[in-house]
Formats: C-alpha cells, structure tokens, sequence
C-alpha cells in the first residue's frame, strides 16, 4: 500500500510539475516529461535519483513490514 | 503498533509554529518586492488581510471540531470526491515543500557552497527533517520552541547592527504612496496575500491538533499578527538599507543588506550567520508542509503517517530538484504560475467553496441528531 | 512504527516471575520445605554450605530442647554473637512446659532484633544475609537474629561532585548508611523507602525512596514497575540498574541522574522526584531527570543567587564550547574563512604555514590525543600520575607545535575544550559532549557550518523527543514553561521560589507561601 501511495504520489507531482512546463513555455506534454526525465550535463541529478529508488526500496520494506506484522496477528 | 497516535501540540508551540513559518522563507526570497520603497505597507496590509483569512480557516476548522482539512472534505463531498480533493491537497503541499527546500538550495549553493551540488544540501537537510517528523508532531513542536530564541533575535539583531553600521538611509522610504494604493492592492493580491500568508492553509492540518482548540483562533490570530510584524520590519530594513531600486534587482534582499554589517572591525560577513537562522524558518516550513501531505496520505490510505516520511520525502528531494532547470526559471514560476493558478484555488477559492457545503451538511447532521435524540 | 524497530529491532524481554520484595530468596534448586524434625534440617543446611570454611553450626541448648546456631562468620561480628547468643544460651534455664518461639526468643535473646524464617529458603536467605538462624528441634520455624554488621568504609567527601560552600559528606557503600544520611536531613512522616531485591545471583537491596505527599504517584509505580522488571545476573553499582529502567540506551545522553551528595538527594527528594539507592553503590540515582538537571550543582543554592545564575550561564556556554569549538574551527579555517576577520585570519594562516596536515587531521589527532591522556590518567596508579601531566604537557602541547606538526591556535583550541568540558557538575554529562564533538568535526569537515547547524538541529531534535519516565528531557525549555523559568537558566532568591517544577506534577505544587523579600520597607514617604 505504501509503494503504491509512493507511485501514485509520485507520477502525480511529476505530472504537476510536467503540466507547469506545458503551461508557462506553451510546449507539448510529453516534451516535458522527456525533459524531467532527461539527464542534464553537468549536473548531479544521479543524487535525488538515487534518493528515490532508495525512497522506492524503503517503501517496499515497509510494505513487507506491515504485511509480516499483520500475518503474525493473524496467526 | 499501527494505531495512529494522538499527538497533540500546546497553544504555545502553536504560535511559535506559526511564527517560524512565516518569517521562514520570506527572509530568503523577500515579497513584495514590486512595491518598491512602499512594500513595507504592503506587507502591513496583507498581515491585515492575512489575520481574517486565517480566522476563516478556523471558522471552517470550528464546524467540525478536531477534525482537519482532509476530513472536512470527506464529510462534504462524500468518500471517493472527497478522496479525489484530498489527493490533489496532497499534492499542493509536496509541491510546495519542494519549492521551499528549492529556495532554500538556491540560497545555500549561491551563498556559501559554490562547489557543492544543490542536491546534497537537498538530500541531507531532507533527512534531518524525516528525522524529526518521524519522531511526531510533538518532537517538531518542541524543537521549533528551541528555535524560536534564536529566529527570532538574530532578526532584530541585523536591523540594529544595521543601524549601529551606519548603513540605514531613511530618505529611501521617500515618497510614500507615490502612486497610491492601486498597484500596492494590485501587488497584495494575490502574491503577497497568498505568499506567505495564504500558505498557513497547512496549518488546517495542525491547527486541529492543539490542546486547547478553543483558544486556537486567538492565538494563531495573534502569532499571525506578531510575524507580520517582524516581516514587515525586515522589509523596512531591507529598504532603508539597499533603496527601491536595489532592492528590486538583488535575489535575496534581507542578505544583501546584512552584508553592509560591519562592527567594531570584527563582525564582518553576518550574511552567513544569517542564512542558518533562516535555515531554521526553512526547516520549519518545509516539515508544516509535508507533515501537511503526510496527514492526508495517512487519511487517504488509512496507515499511520510515519510510514510514508522517507518516501514521500525522497519525492519532495526528487522534485525539488526537477521543478525547474535553474534559478531563474523557479523564480519566474514562483512569480507567474503558482500564485494564481496553484496559491488561489488551494488557499482561498476551494476553502470558501466549501463553506456553504459544510454549514448545510453540519444542520444537516445537527437535525438528523436531534431527531434522533427527540426519538 | 515500521522503520526504525525493522532496522533496529531490539526484543524486548518478556514478563517473567521476578524476585519482589514478597519473595525474599526464589531459587528454584532448592527445596522449600522446613521440617519439624531438627536433624532433617541440619542436614539440609549442611549439604548446601558444608564446602565454605566460614559457615559454622554449632548446637545449643535451650532449656531442654535440641537447638543449633548457624551462621557465616565472616559476615557478623564473632564477639558479639558470642556474648549475646551463645553465653545467653548457656545458663539460663526454662520452664519445660508451655513454651513457643516467642517465650524462647523473650527469655534468651530479648535485646536482639530478629525475624522468624518459616520456610528453608527464608532460612537461607537469612544466613547469606548476616543473621545468626537458630533451629530448635521440634519448632515449625526458626529464629533469626541480627547480629551487628560488618564494617565499611567511613563517610568522606564527595571525590566526583565536589562543591566550596555545602554539606561535604557523600554517600558511601551502604545502602542503610545512605538512607540514614537522607533521614537525617528530611523529617518528614511521608518520607518512604520502598525495598527490592534485584539480580539472579547478587540479590541486592535496591530501594526507592520518595516523599509520599509530593511525589507523583504515576512516575512512581513507572519507577517500581521498571525496577521489577529487571532480570539481570548480578547489579554491582546503581550503573547496572540505569541501563535498565532509562528509557533509551540509544542516545548520548544520560537520563538518569546521578549524584554521591546527600543534600542533593534531599532537594531532588523535596521536589517530587524518586531516588533510587542500591546496595553497594555511592551513587543514587533521582529519576524523572532532565537536561537542565545535569548543568545544576548544589552549591547553586547555597551561593548568593546572582553568583549562581551567572554560574549557570557560565556552564550553559562551556557545555556549548565543548561542545562546538572545534568543529567550528575546521568549519571557518577550511569552508568560511571570510567569516573570520582579516587580521585573525592571517594570524591563523601563518601559524598553520608549516603543518602538514589539513585541520580536520590536525584536530582529530589532537583530540584522540586528548582523550587518550584523559583516559590514562583516570586509570593510572596515583603513584605515576605526576608523569602523565609532564609528558602531556611537555610533549603534546609544545614538542608537537615546535615540531611543526600542529599549531598554536590549535592547541589553545583543544586544551580550552578540554577545560570547558569538566565544568558540566555531572560527570555522566560531559561523556556525551565528547562522544558528539567527534561527529561534530566530522560533520564540519564535510560540509562547513551548514553540517556543523545541520548537526546541532538533528541533536536538538533528538533531545525533542526523549523523555525521562514520561516527563520531556527538555522540560522547562520545550515545551517551555514560564512557571519553571526561576529556577533553570538562573536561579531567583530561595524566598521567591514557591513553587516546585510543575513538569513532575507533584501533589503538592507549592513549596512555601507567601514569602516576601527579607529587605526592610523603605523607612520613610513609602506606603504603609
């Protein structure tokens, strides 16, 4: 449910974001998600990447976490 | 284990929250900034402006006592619509905190750190912030009221270093109104009624969490008052110091002018002391929102909110970075974008439209109680 | 709460039958049974003591009836068992009828103080306790009688927590003698000493002492309930029994005070908190305690209050000094030189020209350094401790700058840190300054001032949100109180003072009434 709730929270900020570009530079839609997901010369966006995948992994744990927690109740 | 705690935060801790948050950020970015040697009233009269919204947040917050933003939707516009609004709240706030944690990254890398990448100051503030949100409401209270000394002061303490430098020029505030009150109202709204002010629409999340919800009106009403002052004292310096003219072209005003400090042949350089007191304010603001977006996932998905913080708080990293290619893009969509298509809707238009719903609901309800109490 | 207890899961210990004070002696080895038949018993004792050289049983005669006597002589006094139990038991004769222990105990030992032991386990407890245990044939318990103890070490002065102006006692290694310094001082009915026998092997007296009509009665059973949790093998210093009831281990800080001074004892007492003494140990431990507690000394509130209040800033600052003086200096001397001014800087600079080393190396040795020379000299025999303090301060302090290998400025930055962080009165506390201060560097040479800050916010954080048996570690500043400020950062006149800490919510909140300035009224033209 967590990973979930981090996807969908995800693709939505990025959408927003995404929608703003559209808005202010009057490009098309998807020029803008290619343009979030490319990588910039000479910057260091591999840091927040990485952040997210390690968002993503930490998610996923507690995913597992609850679902362990709540087979062992049942039990 | 997975029962959400009741946390609860004083009146006290309330206020300084309040406080904090408004002087955060504004002491980075500086508002009002077009009104020129007039912002200072400017920000006199949205602290005015401001006092009434934040009373109509807790006239709404009233209807339905201990119950926060994301519960009055639901309760108006039933599950799923409600569900739908809250979603989109949610994502407000983390787009918010994500521009605050921007602004504060900006500041850090042009001031002090050069060299190092924006998004390592980013990341590890991000993380002192999971820290202490994951610790819970009550942690975050207590630790703004240990700020608050220090905020506070430093920001008296730079007018009258200010002024003991010899660096304040009163002819600056000269002419006052030279054009009237029309482009200064023109200039309060929306920007500086909806930045900072209208940002308090987080605190619909806090505010039901206080001890005594009663007296919450008053004192928030009056912490409102309080930081309006003290911004609009930082507007005043920032005036008498650098002038209209400068004032419009620097990026951050009140660190412009406590670079004119100069004391004693010592205390030179109090810019960079300056900008870890503002890293307080930003600290503060960046865990209001996302404590904000935190709630309503936790009343989204129904799981307690300390299992979202780290990553909903890799997305605030994420986006921070990819909101915008440099600085002077953030800027132009902090200046042309945000604050009438993101700030009014969220902050003043879906609020009142609420209103009427949640009145109509709350007989509803009331009548449907009596009748049943009649029964 | 998911995370944190995933990664750092720690198995809590379940409930199990702990030794209470009910159940004096629970050994599940041995029997429980005390039989009427003398013999039965004897040999049950026997058996289990027969290897010790100092256990002695030796058979009596009471009037008629069979008896023995048993006891470790190493744990009474020979000559007063001698005149008291066994002379006694020789020459005064009974009538043969109609007698039970208590008409035995009135005629042969009437000035002794003694207990009946019904069951074995009781009558063991009381041998390993120092009694002389007296089994007569045919009784269905024994007679257990106190003989006077053993010796200990006389009170002195306080050697850790010393003050100029006070009471100069401290406690020492017994808890009767302990409490006995605490009556003496607080004569007040509702002053209790609850007792609890703690530790599998060592089953030591832990007692918990508190004023009946102050304290707050919900801290109170937390503090008797932690302490009847504990399941340890043996508690040879209040230290043991801290670790137990605190209620974080992960953290730098102490949270659980602790102090060899009877005075404090009592104010901590008169203030609403619990003291918990062991046996064996000089150091009680006053529970809920919070960080302010740890900048307070005694002696604060016997000095003028002026002179306290500036003290007490004096330790806020040096807490702070010791705390951040040198990961500042690698923060401004590597990151953010324009902070410092022109002149100093150059000083600086040239006083570093020659070393080798960048400043967090530099820094890092001179404290490990340090710490290292600290070490030995609380370890050494007192005997060559002289030559610590030579060698430290002959070889580190100026063979190291002459050699070039550190500056100057350096040194004065170490040895001011190192002075700055004996001044905290607890000791415990100025552990925790020099455990952060390494990560301090550590963060200073990473990232400048901004991890320096970063740092002291994660810190203030982690101080946020401890708590010390339900009452917040920063109680007072946050959530701040106003009524608590007269006695935290300063410390206003004992006559303005009412009111006790309003954070232990005591029963009784206020200390004194109405009490007013001792200055006289002005003479003349004043009101009335």
């Amino acid at each position: 449910m967590v990973t979930i709730t981090f996807l969908v929270t995800l693709v939505g900020t990025l959408f927003l974001i995404a929608g703003i570009d559209v808005f202010m530079y009057k490009q098309s839609f998807f020029i803008s998600i290619y343009k979030l997901f490319a990588e910039d010369q000479g910057t260091n966006e591999i840091y927040v990447d990485s952040a997210l995948v390690v968002g993503f992994i930490l998610a996923l744990i507690v995913d597992f976490r609850i679902h362990k927690n709540k087979r062992s109740k049942e039990s | 284990m997975s029962k959400s705690l009741v946390e609860k935060i004083s009146l006290w801790q309330l206020a300084v929250l309040i406080f904090i948050f408004e002087i955060g950020s504004v002491a980075v970015v500086g508002v009002g900034n077009e009104s020129k040697q007039d912002a200072w009233l400017a920000v006199a009269i949205a602290t005015g402006i401001g006092i009434c919204l934040i009373s109509f947040y807790m006239f709404l917050l009233k209807k339905l006592p201990g119950k926060n933003i994301f519960e009055i939707f639901t309760f108006c516009f039933g599950k799923w619509f409600g569900k739908v609004i809250s979603f989109l709240y949610v994502l407000y706030f983390v787009y918010i905190a994500s521009r605050v944690l921007r602004d504060f990254g900006e500041l850090i890398t042009t001031v002090i750190f050069e060299t190092t990448p924006i998004e390592v100051v980013m990341i590890t503030m991000m993380m002192v912030i999971c820290y202490m949100l994951y610790l819970g409401l009550e942690v975050f209270g207590r630790t703004a009221e240990v700020f608050l000394p220090y905020v506070f002061s430093f920001i008296l303490l730079i007018g009258i270093a200010i002024l003991l430098s010899g660096e304040m020029e009163f002819e600056n505030l000269q002419p006052v109104l030279a054009e009237g009150f029309g482009p200064i109202m023109k200039h309060i709204f929306p920007k500086l009624l909806t930045f900072p002010f209208g940002e308090l629409v987080a605190f619909l999340v806090i505010i039901p969490a206080v001890t005594h919800f009663d007296k919450a009106g008053k004192v928030s009403g009056f912490a409102v008052l309080v930081s309006g002052f003290i911004i609009m004292y930082q507007k005043f310096i920032a005036i008498v110091t650098l002038g209209p003219e400068q004032l419009d072209r620097t990026v951050f005003p009140l660190l412009s002018a406590a670079r004119e400090i100069s004391l004693l042949q010592f205390i030179e350089r109090v810019d960079l002391v300056i900008v870890f007191i503002v890293m307080f304010g930003i600290i503060t603001k960046v865990s209001v929102f996302f404590y904000a977006g935190l709630k309503g996932l936790e009343h989204l998905v129904n799981l307690p909110y300390r299992y979202f913080v780290f990553p909903i708080a890799a997305i605030i990293c994420y986006c921070s970075v990819q909101i915008s290619a440099n600085y002077a893009e953030h800027i132009e969509e902090g200046l042309k974008f945000i604050p009438f298509y993101m700030h009014v809707p969220f902050q003043i238009l879906l609020p009142i439209a609420i209103t009427p719903l949640l009145i109509w609901k709350g007989k509803k309800q009331q009548r449907g109680t009596d009748k049943h109490g009649s029964v | 709460m998911g995370l944190f207890n995933f990664l750092f899961y720690r198995r809590k210990n379940k409930d199990k039958g702990n030794v209470t004070g009910e159940e004096f002696f629970q050994e599940e080895r041995l029997s429980k049974q005390y039989f009427r038949n003398h013999e039965q018993n004897k040999q049950q004792i026997d058996q289990l003591f027969n290897k010790n050289f100092d256990f002695k049983m030796e058979s009596i005669k009471l009037g008629d009836k069979d008896a023995c006597v048993c006891y470790l002589e190493t744990l009474l006094n020979k000559d007063d068992l001698t005149d008291k139990v066994l002379s006694a038991a020789q020459y005064t004769a009974i009538d043969g009828t109609n007698r039970n222990m208590d008409t035995i105990r009135d005629t042969y030992f009437p000035t002794l103080s003694y207990e009946y032991a019904d069951n074995f386990h009781r009558v063991v407890w009381h041998i390993l306790n120092g009694y002389a245990v007296i089994m007569i044939d045919g009784e269905e318990k024994a007679l257990s009688l106190q003989i006077g103890n053993i010796e200990h070490r006389a009170i002195a002065e306080p050697s850790t927590q010393t003050i100029i102006r006070g009471p100069k006692e401290a406690f020492i290694e017994s808890i009767e003698t302990n409490i006995s310094m605490v009556r003496r001082r607080i004569k007040n009915p509702f002053l209790t000493f609850e007792s609890f026998h703690v530790g599998r092997d060592t089953k030591t007296t832990v007692a918990i002492g508190y004023i009946g009509d102050i304290m707050n009665e919900d801290i109170l059973d937390e503090v008797r309930m932690r302490i009847q949790k504990i399941d340890i093998g043996g508690v040879l210093d209040s230290g043991n029994i801290e670790e137990f009831i605190t209620d974080k281990t992960f953290t730098p800080f102490p949270l659980i005070f602790n102090t060899e001074r009877p005075d404090t004892i009592c104010g901590d007492l008169m203030e609403g908190k619990a003291a918990i003494f062991v046996d064996g140990s000089p150091f009680v431990l006053t529970v809920p305690s919070i960080l302010t507690d740890f900048f307070q000394s005694s002696e604060d509130y016997y000095q003028p209050f002026l002179m306290s209040s500036f003290v007490r800033m004096i330790r806020y600052i040096s807490f702070m000094i010791a705390l951040v003086l040198p990961s500042l200096y690698v923060a401004l001397s590597t990151f953010h030189q324009e902070l410092l001014p022109t002149l100093l800087l150059l000083s600086i600079q040239a006083q570093r020209e020659g070393v080798p080393f960048p400043a967090v190396i530099e820094i890092f040795v001179m404290e490990l350094t340090f710490e290292i020379m600290r070490e030995a000299g609380v370890r050494m025999p007192r005997a060559v401790g002289q030559t610590v303090s030579i060698v430290g301060a002959l070889v580190i302090g100026q063979a190291a700058v002459e050699a070039g290998l550190v500056s100057n400025v350096l040194v004065i930055i170490v040895a001011f840190t190192a002075i700055a962080s004996f001044v905290t009165p607890i000791y415990n506390f100025s552990i925790s300054t020099r455990l952060l201060r390494f990560v301090l560097i550590l963060f200073a040479a990473i990232f400048g001032l901004y991890g320096v800050l970063l740092f002291l916010v994660a810190m203030v954080i982690h101080l946020a949100s401890l708590r010390s048996f339900s009452v917040p570690y920063l109680a007072g500043v946050a959530p701040f109180t106003i009524e608590n400020q007269d006695d935290i950062f300063v410390r206003i006149p004992a006559w303005a003072n009412r009111k006790r800490p309003t954070y232990l919510f005591a029963k009784a909140p206020i200390r004194e009434k109405g009490n007013e300035s001792p200055s006289p009224p002005p003479a003349k033209g004043g009101s009335k």
